[in-house]
């Protein structure tokens, strides 16, 4: 009985304020303080949210997100990001069905330069819809390839979610991103299938002829940005640099190349560090006040109910993983990335540490699930950016993904089940 | 059974409405008497097996016993409440009733005597406990309670002394001129460590591995349980017996909560606590021999004849002017106690 | 084709120039510490920037409660706004008084977390915080302070707006 009121008051509150539309890390204060100030809370306290203000951000390790953010930014303002589009698209874009390739494969190697779905969805997802729909393919495929290829980003590293996963978690982001390589690219083949399938049953043709100067000239656009993952995931698989680290360096790569080659000036310079210093501390204002959240939990001895509860149903790990996979999707329908993981990952390290799962295949479990819900009703933030890029309608966009689901679900249970997946390269290579 | 145990943890805590629980009975003063119940959350940064967590939990088993239950404690080890700063900082704010550290309250509150966890400072592990036990430290535990709403338990336990790493054989300061080393990122640490002629580099300690593997630093430091648990074998091959700085751990309360307690659950908290803390030590004491066996084992060579005193005096000027800037007294004074 | 990414951030009054413009210079220095201590160790240039190290740190966490301010001005932060979005055709006015209630719940946590911090503030005005000398963590709450500062600023402004639309709507228009 006091499990499920103090179940509702945390869950409740919260809810109520997000339907209302109060920004996620102030719903998430007022729930705080509404549990501290109700019977069964912890002894009010004024300042135990103050200091989560302080010690909740006070981790180096979130220094990779500003980088990330702007990272992406950066390609899309200095003309890269079509650059590897006009690639790809030279590259494949004359077999049957090409362009939906295209769309697949530039995902995938923005990916490796991109730390948010978003910044594919909102830059790549507009020049591939386009192009998409130039060349007539109807609109529910173009939006939802594009919808589907764009969480291919999170998954391979970089990735923002990864890196506070780690940080709450504790884990090592090398070893994270790492592990995040195999799960995207099976993303990016079962989504190749997709395409393959739906070719057949629409009956696209090919969109261009293949020609080898065109690849090369392409090539030669695109090397300066197809650097980039090259330089991430090299630099950390051989040792050379931290996740961090590879951030710093990239984003002063890229803004000298993209003022040498690229249509990068300083005034879009500025402007974009401006938006990413925005973006960047809309991200970190929730982690702090989502640590206040995970401390009145702790204080309840919440995570130790939770592990009772779930404990009580299977110790089977893998049964386990699958519950708080259902667990995720039903959260990250409703709760936005970043609030889920900080409010998810304090209370679920003790619970999949007595299971023996492992917190690397379970970081990146989490992380794909919860990409998931950025595609689902009604807070998935895709549709949203997909609605705002295209001409197509919310309603449009939303039945347009559905099919997707399927192949996206299908990699999840792989990574599921086969937990090598994740672990081999970091575990071989580190 | 460790789910029994939560269980009826939720279930003390149910029935004591959270308005008899650490804090509030504390702030409503509403408790006292013989009578009390109390169920206190004990903090540590540490992760199981560290002998801080050891000695909050036999604090636990103890002081449940000994007070027939109307005592009960929680241990929340592994950094669930955060860092030891944090943890703290959650405990002179009144959200945690306990906790179990090393030196930190003493950095935050009383910076002028924050001398105990300082490179070639203390002797050794002796000098250390006459320090923390004489008059002059004394003002220290005042300026917790003022500063830190926070008391110190019982006495101080020994935790290790700290070791040099590297890939190279070090036994005096000539041999670590130049050397990119990671220091802890505290100034006083690299105004000592750049005194004796070493690079200091700041290196997150969760990156500091792949920092030693790609060579990025050539050297660290730590007390033997950091350098076993982050498998530096792995990437240093030498562990050198600087001995620069004894540490010792303890367990600290809430000073509002220690106010609220009877006086016969006073004297009870500092008797057994005063018990483990002395356990503990000889627990630190024999846990280090064994730690460096097992780091031998692993490969690390060993480098037993180092010349401390060189290190020592080489040191002198930078902790000579710390002293005169930042910290009471003078070297002098302290050696003398 | 032009990627339009730009969030529009507005500057119009002296308080939204200091605002953003501190925001953002944190935001720039934090990116110029990081990416020299980086520099500096791989190229293995012989000086060392220990103090980089907590110096972005707390950078970084005095710079997200400015940040948040700006947020504030620009309406960028996170939120569900589909629901809202939906009243909104159905029911204007009702959404009106919703955007009332939300922005005064704003307010309201953002003056307790601001009244909380000041209590932290002095607290710790002497707790030493570590790495660098001169700074208490007193210190970095009152950096925290002054950011929240600029938000309930903001979050006020945006009260009063929210407050006149109900006030200057007319009830003919909806029947
Ligand atoms: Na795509
Ligand atoms: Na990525």
């Amino acid at each position: 009985m006091e499990l499920a009121i103090i179940g509702l008051l945390f869950l409740g509150t919260l809810l109520v304020l997000y339907g209302l539309g109060v920004p996620v890390a102030v719903a998430m204060g007022v729930t705080v303080i509404t549990v501290m100030a109700s019977p069964y809370g912890p002894s009010f306290n004024y300042t135990l949210i103050s200091n989560q203000l302080l010690f909740g951000l006070n981790s180096f390790t979130l220094l990779a997100i500003p980088f990330y953010l702007l990272l992406g930014r950066l390609m899309n303002r200095s003309g890269f990001t079509e650059d590897i589009f006009e690639f790809a698209n030279s590259v494949v874009g004359s077999v049957r069905g090409g362009i939906g390739y295209v769309n697949v494969l530039a995902s995938l190697i923005f990916s490796g330069m991109s730390g948010l779905a978003l910044a594919d969805a909102a830059g790549l997802g507009r020049v591939e819809y386009s192009v998409m729909r130039e060349y007539d393919y109807d609109k529910d495929v173009a939006l939802g390839i594009t919808g589907g290829s764009a969480i291919i980003g999170p998954i391979i590293p970089p990735s923002v979610p990864i890196i506070i996963y780690g940080v709450l978690a504790g884990e090592s982001i090398n070893a994270l991103f790492l592990a995040g390589i195999i799960p995207g690219f099976l993303l990016a083949v079962t989504l190749l299938l997709s395409v393959a399938i739906v070719t057949r049953i629409r009956g696209y043709g090919a969109t261009g002829t293949f020609d080898p100067r065109r690849v090369l000239e392409t090539f030669g656009t695109a090397a300066i940005a197809l650097v980039i993952p090259v330089l991430i995931i090299g630099g950390i698989l051989s040792g050379l640099f931290t996740a961090t680290e590879a951030g710093a360096i990239t984003v002063v790569y890229i803004t000298i190349s993209g003022m040498v080659f690229g249509d990068l000036t300083i005034s879009k310079i500025v402007a974009e560090t401006r938006d990413a210093a925005v973006e960047t501390f809309s991200l970190t204002f929730i982690i702090a006040i989502a640590a206040a959240y995970g401390l009145v939990a702790l204080e309840l001895r919440l995570p130790m109910m939770l592990v009772d509860a779930i404990t009580g149903v299977t110790t089977d790990p893998t049964y386990m993983l699958l519950l708080l996979v259902a667990l995720f999707l039903v959260v990250g329908t409703f709760m936005e990335t970043v609030a889920a993981i900080t409010v998810l990952v304090p209370v679920l390290v003790p619970v999949i540490d007595i299971a023996g799962i492992d917190p690397i295949h379970f970081g990146i479990v989490m992380v794909l699930t919860l990409m998931i819900g950025l595609l689902t009703p009604p807070l998935g933030i895709i549709l949203f950016v997909l609605e705002q890029v295209t001409d197509a309608s919310l309603e449009e966009v939303m039945r347009a993904i559905v099919p997707y689901y399927v192949p996206l679900l299908i990699v999840l249970l792989i990574i599921v089940f086969v937990p090598e997946t994740t672990t081999y390269i970091p575990y071989e290579f580190l | 059974t460790g789910n029994g145990g939560n269980g009826s943890g939720n279930g003390g805590n149910g029935g004591n409405g959270g308005s008899d629980g650490t804090e509030s009975g504390s702030q409503d003063g509403s408790s006292g008497g013989s009578n009390e119940e109390l169920d206190i959350t004990l903090a540590s940064t540490y992760e199981e097996g560290h002998i801080n967590v050891q000695a909050a939990k036999m604090f636990r088993d103890r002081i449940e016993d000994e007070s027939d239950g109307a005592i009960t404690v929680e241990v929340a080890s592994g950094g669930s409440y955060g860092s030891e700063a944090e943890i703290t900082d959650l405990a002179s704010q009144n959200v945690v009733g306990m906790h179990s550290g090393a030196g930190v309250p003493f950095s935050m509150y009383a910076p002028e005597y924050y001398i105990i966890d300082m490179p070639f400072v203390m002797e050794d592990a002796d000098h250390l406990f006459e320090v923390v036990e004489s008059e002059k430290f004394a003002p220290a535990y005042d300026l917790l309670i003022e500063e830190g709403n926070q008391r110190q338990l019982g006495g101080r336990f020994y935790r290790g002394q700290r070791y040099f790493t590297a890939n190279e054989s070090v036994s005096h300061p000539d041999d670590v001129q130049g050397m990119q080393f990671r220091s802890p990122p505290l100034e006083p640490w690299v105004q000592i460590w750049s005194e004796i002629g070493v690079e200091p580099t700041s290196v997150a300690l969760d990156e500091l591995f792949s920092a030693l593997q790609q060579g990025v630093v050539d050297a660290a430091e730590g007390d033997i349980e950091q350098i076993h648990s982050f498998n530096y074998p792995e990437v240093q091959d030498y562990l050198s017996a600087t001995r620069h700085a004894p540490f010792s751990g303890a367990m600290y309360m809430n000073e509002s909560l220690y106010q609220s307690l009877s006086e016969s659950h006073q004297t009870l908290v500092n008797e057994v606590a005063a018990e483990v803390a002395e356990e503990a030590n000889e627990m630190g004491m024999q846990r280090e021999q064994e730690l460096i066996d097992d780091l031998v084992d692993q490969g690390m060579t060993l480098v037993e004849d180092v010349d401390r005193q060189a290190f020592r005096d080489r040191a002198r000027p930078a902790v000579n002017a710390l002293f005169e800037d930042r910290w009471a007294g003078t070297w002098e004074e302290w050696r003398n106690v | 084709m032009e990627i339009d990414q730009s969030l529009g951030i507005k500057r119009q009054t002296t308080f939204d120039t200091i605002v953003l413009v501190g925001t953002v210079g944190m935001f720039a220095t934090l990116i110029v510490l990081a990416s020299s201590q980086v520099l500096v160790r791989n190229l293995n240039l012989p000086i060392s920037l220990p103090w980089t190290e907590p110096t972005s740190r707390y950078l970084l966490i005095v710079a997200t409660y400015f940040g948040a301010a700006v947020a504030s001005r620009n309406d960028e932060h996170v939120r569900m706004s589909y629901l809202l979005e939906k009243l909104e055709r159905r029911a204007p006015r009702v959404t009106r008084w919703v955007d009332v209630i939300n922005t005064t719940v704003v307010v309201a946590f953002v003056g307790f977390i601001a009244y909380g911090t000041l209590l932290s503030m002095s607290a710790n005005w002497n707790s030493d915080i570590g790495g660098i000398g001169f700074l208490t963590s007193g210190y970095v709450y009152l950096g925290i302070a002054l950011g929240l500062g600029s938000m309930l600023v903001y979050e006020l402004l945006g009260l009063r707006t929210a407050v006149d639309r109900i006030r200057t709507a007319n009830p003919d228009q909806e029947g």
